[in-house]
Formats: C-alpha cells, structure tokens, sequence
C-alpha cells in the first residue's frame, strides 16, 4: 500500500498534547517511539510492515482517565483509536499521524461475577483466558463462548460481533448492559444502568426507550468501558461431534440436512463446517502439506482430506444437557446425518489424538482456546480474513463457495473458509492467505479480497466482517435506497461526535480531524 | 375547523398540510376531528382526561409510498404526526397520541404478511398485522410454526415488539427474535437495516441480524427516531411436544420460594418459556367480579381472598410454564420440574388434563403455544368502569426482590384504595412485574386516585432502584426522568439521536421523554 | 365524564363519511369479521370477557349477542366506532365501513349466514 508514503500535510500530535496525556495519565502510561508503536502494526495485513504508525498509543486505567483523554483530544484535535472494538490500527499516513492508540492493558479488570444468575461484568481489556481462571472453581463453573483466542478480549469479541461455538455464541444477544464514554466526556450506562441503585443492569437489556447497545458495536460513537456479559452454567454433560462428506458437492447436501436442526435448536452450539483447507490451517502452514505454488490442486485438497482423516466438508456440533436428552437428539441428529452418501459421522471418542478436533471440541464445551498453530499461518501470516452473511440452505452455501473458489483461484490462493451456522444464516468465513514477505502477493491479495467483497455482494452475500484496510468497500456495497443506512450511521456519528475524536476503519464520515 | 391543533400550528397551515395529506391518501382516510370517527383515536382507559390525548387528525397511509409522502408533508408544514399499529397498546395509551393536537400515522391498513418463510422459518409483516390475523394467516396455510403473541391478541405484531413487549412460548422476547427493519425516515427517505441496506440482500435480510457497521434496529424501538414499516421476525417451529403446566400456591409468602426455585430452571433453559406467577384475583376475574363479593370501594380483605381461592380452587399465587422439544427430553425436564416445585410446602402442580374445562387455565395454555385471546380482559369486570393501567417495574428474578415489590406494590395500591392485581413475568434473569391497577374511568375520584397511585409508584420503585419496562403516555416523562444515572447521560444522549434523525421535532414528539432539542412536557401542553 | 357526552351526541349524528349508500348486507362476511374481531370477547361462555359481563349485567340469555333481537345494526355501528364502557372502539382502518355493515347484519340476522354455508 502507498498510503504510507502520502506526503503529510498536517502537523502531527503536538508535544503540548502528549504532555498533559502524560500528566493526566503518568508518563509510563503514554506510548511513543516508531519501535514500540511498530508493535501495534501487522505485517501480515494487507498494509503490510510499512503501514503508517499511529503517533501514541496510551494506556487509560480508569474511566477518569478516559474522559481526560477525550477532553484533550477535543482541544488538541486529535483521534482516539480504542482497540478494543476498532481492531487494529490502520489509517492513512496524515490521519495517523494525529491518531493515538488507545491501549486496553490497564482497564482489564473483572468487576464482577455474580454466580448465582450467571454474568460477568468486565473492563474492555478483559481476555477470556482471564476471566476462565476466575470461573472455573465455582460450582457448577459458568463457561465462556470464545469467539476468538484465548487472548482475545471479551469486549472486542462483542463490539465486532463475533460469534463462538457454544449455545451462547451469539456475543450480541448475550451481552447485557454497557458504559461508554461518549466523546463529549459523558458516561452513558444503557439500559437498567441509568437507574440509579439498579440492581438489573447485567440482568435486562432493553431498560426503557429506545435500545441502544447495539450501536455501539462496529461504531465508533463511545467509548466503551464497561461490558456486561451472560454466561452459561456448565450444563451436566456437552457431546461434541463431527461429520465428514467426502466431496466438495457434498456440501449441499450437508447445510440442507443441518438446516432444520439449527432452526429447531437440535443442535444449539455452532455449527461450523469447515473446509479441509480451514481444518488443515488450524494445524500447520501449507507448507508442510504441500510444497507447490498457487491454489491446491482438486487432487491435493482431496489427498490431504485423506491424511487428515477427513472429509472435504466437516461439520463440528455439540449437544448439551442431561445424558438422557442428549442421547434422544443425537439418535435424531446422528440418523439425519448418516443419511448423507458417504458421509462419516464421529463422536468424540472417534477422533481421539485428532488436535483440530480436539480444539473445535473445547470451544464447544466452553473453554477458550487457541488453535494448535495460532491463527492465520497457512501462508505463513500473510491473511485478509472477510466473512459473509448467507441464508442457512444448501444452495446458498454452494453458490458462496464457487463464487469465492473462482475468484481466489483466479488471483492464485487459497481460499480456507467455513460456515458458521447459527440461528438461521451462516456466516461464511475465510481468508485470502498470502506470502507476507511478497509485496506482489500482498498485492494481488488485497485485489482478490476486494474482488470477493464485490461479487459476493452482487450474489447477495454481504460482507459482514473485514479488515481495517478493506472496511471502505465492504460498507460501499450496502448502498440500496440510496445509502440510506450509512447516511443515518455518519448522521449519528456527526451529531455524537461532532470532532471526530473517535476514530475507526469504518466510513463514517470523521470530521475536524 | 378544527377544535383542537397541534400546539404552535396555525388553523391555515394544519388545513394546508392536511388537504396535501388528503390527496396523498384519499379523503376518508384523513380524519379530522370533526369526524366521528376521530373517537377511534381515544385512550379509552387511562386515568386522565380523554382530552389530554386527543388528536387533531388520524391519517392512514395504505402503503410505504404513502408514509413516505406523509412524513415530507408533515416535514414541510413542521406536523407532529404521532405513529401507531394496531393502536390496541390498551393500558399504555391505545391509539392515541402523546399530547393533545398530535395528528395520529394510522399504519393499521398496511396489513399485510409480505412473507412467512417456512424453509428457514421468518416472517416479514407489514404494521398493521395483528396476532389474531397473523395467526389466523397460519393456519389457512397449515405452517408448520408458531407465533408468539402478547395476551392481547388484538395487539400488533410489529408496535409489541418495538415497545419491548413479551410472550409466553420460548419466543417470547420479541424483540430477541426480531430481524431486518424498514424505516421510513423523517426526510420520507426509506432505509432497511442490516442486511437488508445490500442490493440483492433481500434473502439475508430477515436471517441475520446485523449487517456491517452500527447494528442500530433497537434505536428504532420505544422511541420517535423513524416510521418503522416492516419487521422481519424469527419464527418459532412447532415442537414435537409441549407439556404445560401450572403450580398453585396456597400462600402469599410462597412468592419467594417458587421465584427462588424457577431460577436456576430459567438460566439453564429447562423451562425456555417465559413463565409467570400470577396473583389469585388475576385469574379469579376470569370467574367473578368484586362486586359479588364486596360493596363499596376498598381492597378486599385476606380473609375474602381465602374464601375467592377456596372457591375457584386457585392459589394465593398461581404460576404456569411450559416444557417443549423431543419427548424424552421433556419427559426428563418434567421430572426435574416437578420435584422442584413439588419441595414447596402445600403447592399444588396440575397438567392439561387435571384442569380441562377450567377458562383461567385454558389462556394460558394457549397462549403458551401461541393462540391469541383475549381472556386476560375478563380484568376489566373486576371493578367495572373500563379503567386500566399497567406499572411494570424490572427487577432480578430472585425471591427477595419479588417480595419486597409486592409488598410496596400493594401497600401503594391500599392506600389509593385499589386491590393488588399482579403477575410476575420471570425472562431469563429479571423479572417483569406487571400490576394492573382497575379502576372505573366513570368515577371521577376513582380515576384521580388510580393516577396518584400510579405516580407515586414510580417514585417508589425508583428509590429502590427498579425502574419500568414501558409505560402509559401519561407517565412517560416521568419515568424517563427516573433513568437519570450520571446527570441523565443515556436520555440526553437520546435526545442527540433524536436531533441527528429527526432535526424537525415531528416524528412522535414525547415518546418515552424524548423530546426534540427545545421542547418539553410543557411546551407541549 | 367527557366519554358518555361524547357516545350521546355520536348518536344522533350521521356515520361516517365514506359509508357508501347502505350496502346489501353479506352476513357471511359479517360472520367473518365476528370471528376476527369480536369473538375473543363476544364468544360464549367464561374466558370471553364481554360475554361474561354481559351474562352478569343482563343474564345469560343476552350475553350471547350475535342473534339478539333488540340491538339495532345502527346501535352496533355506533358502539363498534365508539366503544361503551370496557369495550374499546374500532377504527375504519380496522374494520372498514363496508364490513362494519356486513358485521352488524350477521349480528341482528345471523341465520343468513348459515344459509350461505353449503
């Protein structure tokens, strides 16, 4: 990307601002230096090692020091970039150079746990790992849904809307009650928070008038600070499951057959079916499968679903509850999957030793986990991972997976991807992966995930997830009636934020920065 | 001309925006108040005037193009146009607006199902659709899905859920299984949330829920910010068994038992429905009236309660619920359930079949699997007089709670000289209480000490920090004022939203507190 | 109170504009329009709240509406546009004219409607 080279025509964060950051926050809590802030740049993302850096990267403790921050901002015109909830840095050279880091490290407290109705009320730098160890001793352990690592944050996970394995996956539905610092410094509790003396924050959602939570997430209109979540008693037993369909057609047949058991919450986890390319990334780089150049040949991907002890398509669901419950849905599930020509279907005690398994089982189960070679390294941390929404039917899911095999192919990658199926859509997830080391790959990639974002949203397919670099396009194609939807968000964002103090990938129409 | 205006309107230029509406939508379907049929737009049942509500003008669009031009008429001449559904919001206003003069959006003829998808089990209704026609719809088409309906079975599928309304089946948060919105806004501009904001995302739209960027359908709920003309909504599909069932509670103070043992059940989803703890005189209106048991006002004694429950073999409390999945599975729950509520002292756990013929229980059961009625109404015989409005604080769903609202519930309603007629509403953690304060609206002391009570209520709940779901017009503001943590940051907030949407101040001017930039409660009176 | 003011004058004033000329009535649709509107509350027996209270105030043999013979297809229009006591009214946006006809036939003449059923 050029956008590092861009001549900057704006003075940068004036040192008058970083002295009351630090003032207000103590010198140790203000981040500076082009090594330390090289640290929050990814030099497997589409921008690549040479991304503009951001001018300071601060770490807040309390909300106080939020609020000082956003006053300073205000009056020194500068943004804020939470990464908590925009993810990570990435702006053009003259807007980074006025845009400091927000640096979730020191709010990572746990505030409460209130077994007995089974919540959690956490900071935004709170990770899962983090708020496992406090769970796991009491009686019945309240789980977690992990959306993402291990290491991720639980706030983030909800801000950006992504979903986890267990019957709690959807983070936005389980999420009750927030703070935000709005940018003109005040605090805003949603829902029963803005009863004094409530005891219900964590406990109601909607409060009374309009629901507000929502557009906190993928937004940049506050702050937030504070995030409520539900969790889920550890049910008395969790089957985890898996079904193999050996070819690449089967794939109709297997969102079909899933279809009704998500709709009547047979199976209540996630469904995820993943390509063998998506399970193989899991484990190992390409590499070690496979040592040619450009996509997998059919034959390839077909051979290392054989090593691999696995279909094409692999479908991973778990059942919950009393043991005499779930045998009564697994004779249900097991006979309508079995059904399905050549389809394998296993239970956990099948796929002993199988590591890929064995991680989509804890996650299930309501244990964080981190894949067995981290994440994004089949081309060895090159990725631009997008993912769209479809209606949960076998069609659907054949028509996304052409779509984006032929386009990947034809820019020469691999495409891992899998559906994961909650409710009634699938939200169909993958990455272009990439040699990080080449600029021309990083190129041909960042067309390729665009040409994605676009076709697929020609066939319907919105693009729900994106990279910083890649949230232009994706919020271009929702433009019916006239762009009517992101009018009204740069509406809201003008009339909360009217400086821009907030900043974020999404078009929002920042202003005064 | 008309007797009453919108506040701040000249008669000239209300005639100049109505006679524009006129050609919009057709002559008889602008109702001016000089038209009978403007009594349509009453609030028939609140404790304050008639006239406080009434509106200068109904108009009701037959399409989305005609809200569309509505609203830029209404723009243009600066109309607050106050929108209603199915206007059968009974205790919380009806159809009427928030302030005299407002001119009524009547949205009631656009009701059409556009699409019940049985594939993927959706629906997309159109305002105007209420649960009796919504269900009716089903089952002239045999498909194989519930709905979930409110107790009002008059009520609107789409105005239940943007004010936050729940059910009795496993769908019973509305709103929770509410997906894709369309949204005329103040502008006449049309916008569809989510996925629905996608050329070609027409199949998306009504499956999954948030799109990218902002997931802002909820600021289209209990709130002024838009013209809301369709909702998508997640259907629930008929469960290969449902088994409900009811506990009868032979004592007030088993309140707090059964409120601490449904608990555990409800957040780990062995009973997935709402359930609810009903107070005797509740069900007991569905059989007799007070006056068969009283003369002159005042509550009636413990020991007539006694006699009222003996009679009707009903509890002091009755609660109800439901088991729905694979046989084996409830059979399994059942067995849970049953010692659960069998462990507390004298109560009394009846089945479908131990209570055939029995009208309390019969509602509901229906409406536990989603048949819309009216039975609940059998209320407004209690005192007579057509007099109701409900106060629905939320509050932990624990046994402490529970018992500590009831008892300052009652001690309110005692003192205005009113019964306690309540329920308990018990969702996944919190509980909505919901009190239905009777009273006859022909009596005019009776209705002013229903309104003080009501007030009083609300302040009462507020310093101990319970705070209401939704409310009557009259009391509006009043609560808004009550949410008021950290200077009032959430409302004023709101209050920006509302001038980011809405810079003219005409859509649904009030609702929930939320006034435009520069107006207040009294600027409007 | 401003209510029963309002449903005294209501009665000697003409119905709304927009009823075209008095429709032959079409009890079948009337029935219709009963079953979808009124019958939650005007069915028979305990759990119809409108029944209920009818059979208390009036006695059981006038509880049943459909089929009474002294409620005129005038008094039934004026209530289902203006409500009485309990009962909340009806907009045109809700039942139109036409069917309001059509109910307050089936009311007062409901054998019609039997007649038309094969």
């Amino acid at each position: 990307m050029a956008l590092a080279n861009a001549a900057t025509t704006r003075p940068g964060l004036s040192p008058a601002a970083l002295d009351r950051m630090r003032a207000a926050l103590g010198a140790d809590a203000v981040v500076v230096g082009s090594a330390a802030l090289a640290g929050y740049l990814d030099p497997g993302s589409l921008a690549g090692p040479d991304a503009a850096r951001p001018a300071a990267a601060v770490m807040p403790s309390s909300v106080e020091q939020v609020r000082h921050l956003l006053a300073i901002a205000r009056e020194h015109r500068f943004a804020l970039w939470p990464l908590v909830g925009s993810g990570r840095f990435f702006a053009p050279a003259d807007r980074a150079a006025v845009t400091v880091i927000i640096d979730p490290k020191r709010m990572a407290r746990v505030l409460e746990v209130n077994e007995e109705f089974a919540y959690a009320l956490v900071e935004p730098g709170v990770t899962y790992a983090q708020l496992h160890d406090r769970l796991r001793s009491g009686k019945p352990p309240l789980w977690l849904d992990c959306a993402s690592l291990a290491a991720g944050s639980l706030a983030d996970d909800f801000i950006n809307r992504s979903f986890g394995y267990t019957p709690y996956n959807d983070h936005v539905i389980m999420q009750c009650g927030l703070e935000a610092v709005m940018p003109d410094g005040s605090v805003v509790r949603t829902g029963m928070g803005a009863m004094p003396r409530s005891s219900s924050w964590q406990l109601f959602k909607y409060g009374y008038g309009p629901y507000t939570d929502g557009s906190f997430t993928q937004s940049a209109f506050g702050i937030v600070t504070k995030v409520g979540v539900w969790l889920m008693p550890a049910p008395p037993a969790c089957k985890p499951f898996m079904v193999a369909v050996p070819r690449e057609d089967d794939l109709q047949r297997l969102i079909e057959t899933l279809k009704p058991l998500k709709i009547t919450m047979a199976i209540p986890s996630t469904a995820v079916v993943a390509h063998v390319l998506c399970d193989a990334s899991l484990a190992a780089p390409r590499a070690k499968y496979f040592s040619g150049r450009g996509p997998m040949p059919a034959a390839a991907v077909q051979k290392l679903a054989g090593d691999l002890n696995r279909g094409v398509w692999n479908l991973y669901g778990a059942l919950y509850g009393m043991p005499v419950g779930i045998d009564a849905a697994w004779k249900v599930i097991s006979g309508a999957f079995g059904g399905i020509q050549g389809a394998r279907v296993y239970s956990a005690d099948d796929r002993k030793g199988d590591a890929i398994f064995e991680y989509r089982a804890q996650l299930m189960c309501g244990v964080p986990a981190t894949s067995p070679s981290g994440a994004g390294n089949w081309m060895g941390g090159g990725r631009a991972e997008l993912a769209q929404a479809a209606p949960l039917t076998g069609d659907d899911a054949m028509r996304a997976v052409q779509i984006v095999q032929r386009v990947a192919q034809a820019h020469g990658f691999d495409y891992p991807s899998a559906f994961i199926a909650t409710w009634r859509s699938a939200l169909f997830s993958g990455a272009v992966a990439f040699d990080p080391k080449s600029n021309d790959d990083r190129k041909r990639a960042n067309d390729c995930a665009n040409a994605i974002i676009t076709e697929m949203a020609a066939a319907g397919y919105g693009t729900v997830g994106a990279p910083p670099e890649l949230a232009e396009a994706a919020a271009a194609t929702y433009s019916a009636h006239g762009g009517t939807l992101w009018q009204v968000h740069r509406k809201l964002k003008a009339e909360l934020d009217p400086h821009g103090v907030i900043a974020s990938p999404l078009p929002l129409g920042h202003r005064g920065v | 001309m008309n007797s009453i205006l919108p506040k701040g309107v000249s008669k000239e230029r209300f005639a100049a925006a109505t006679g524009a509406m006129r050609k919009v939508v057709g002559d008889p379907w602008v109702i001016l108040d000089e038209n009978p049929l403007i009594a349509g737009y009453m609030d028939t049942y609140s404790a304050a005037p008639e006239s406080s509500t009434a509106a200068s003008a109904a108009v009701c669009p037959g399409s989305v193009e005609e809200v569309q031009e509505i609203v830029r008429i209404a723009r243009q001449y600066r109309i607050p146009i106050w929108s209603i559904s199915t206007g059968k919001n009974f205790a919380y206003g009806g159809p009427a607006p928030r302030t005299a003069g407002q001119v009524v959006l009547d949205l009631r003829r656009m009701n059409r199902v556009i699409e019940v998808n049985t594939d993927l089990g959706y629906a997309i209704v159109e305002p105007g659709v209420a649960y009796v026609d919504f269900y009716n719809y089903m089952k002239r088409h045999k498909l194989p899905y519930w709905i979930d309906c409110a107790a009002n079975g008059m009520g609107g599928v789409m105005g239940n859920t943007l004010d936050h309304g729940v059910g009795y089946t496993a769908y019973g948060d509305h709103l929770l299984m509410q997906c894709g919105m369309e949204v005329v806004l103040s502008d006449g501009s049309l916008m569809r949330t989510g996925m629905g904001a996608l050329p070609n995302g027409a199949a998306s739209w009504p499956v999954y829920k948030y799109g990218y960027g902002p997931y802002i359908d909820g600021l289209f709920t209990q709130s002024n910010f838009g013209v809301v003309t369709k909702i998508g909504l997640w259907l629930m599909p008929e469960p290969p068994a449902f088994r409900p069932f009811m506990v009868q509670l032979q004592n007030e103070d088993d309140l707090y038992e059964v409120t601490e043992k449904l608990r555990p059940l409800k957040i780990n989803m062995i009973i997935p429905n709402a359930a609810i703890t009903v107070h005797l005189l509740w069900e007991a209106s569905v059989y007799t009236t007070k006056h068969e048991w009283k003369t002159g006002s005042g509550p009636l004694p413990q020991r007539t309660l006694r006699q009222i429950a003996e009679k009707f073999n009903l509890g002091m409390w009755n609660f109800y619920a439901a088991l729905y999945g694979l046989p084996e599975v409830v059979e399994a729950n059942w067995q849970i359930v049953e010692s659960t509520f069998r462990s507390i002292k004298g109560a009394k756990i009846y089945r479908e079949a131990d209570r055939k013929d029995d009208p309390s229980f019969n509602y509901r059961v229906r409406l536990m699997r989603g048949e819309p009625n009216l039975t609940e109404f059998s209320l407004m015989n209690w005192v007579g007089g057509g007099g109701h409005i409900n106060f629905s604080p939320i509050s932990p769903a624990s046994g402490a709670d529970a018992m500590k609202q009831f008892h300052m519930i009652r001690k309110a309603c005692e003192k205005y000289g009113f019964d306690y007629i309540g329920e308990f509403v018990i969702g996944w953690r919190e509980q909505h209480h919901i009190l239905m304060l009777m009273f006859n609206r022909y009596d005019a002391d009776e209705s002013r000490r229903a309104h003080d009570c009501f007030a009083q209520l609300i302040n009462d709940a507020a310093a101990e920090g319970y705070g209401e779901y939704r409310t009557n017009l009259h009391f509006m503001d009043q609560i808004a004022g009550t949410y008021n943590a950290n200077d009032g940051a959430l409302l004023r907030m709101q209050r920006r939203i509302k001038h980011a949407l809405d810079p003219a101040g005409i859509l649904s001017p009030g609702k929930n507190g939320i006034w435009p930039l520069g107006e207040s409660p009294e600027t409007n009176s | 109170m401003m209510r029963r003011v309002a449903i005294v004058m209501l009665s000697i004033l003409p119905l709304a504009v927009g009823v075209s000329a008095a429709q032959a009535g079409d009890a079948a649709r009337g029935q219709q329009v009963f079953d979808t509107r009124c019958v939650f509350c005007h069915g028979e027996g305990l759990g119809h709240p409108a029944w209920q209270l009818l059979a208390l105030k009036k006695g059981k043999d006038k509880a049943e509406i459909v089929g009474r013979s002294d409620l005129t297809p005038a008094y039934i229009k004026q209530v289902v546009r203006n409500g009485y006591i309990e009962m909340p009214p009806f907009r045109a946006s809700e039942i139109s004219n036409a069917d309001l006809d059509a109910l307050a036939d089936y009311i007062t003449h409901p054998g019609a409607a039997s007649d038309a059923k094969p």
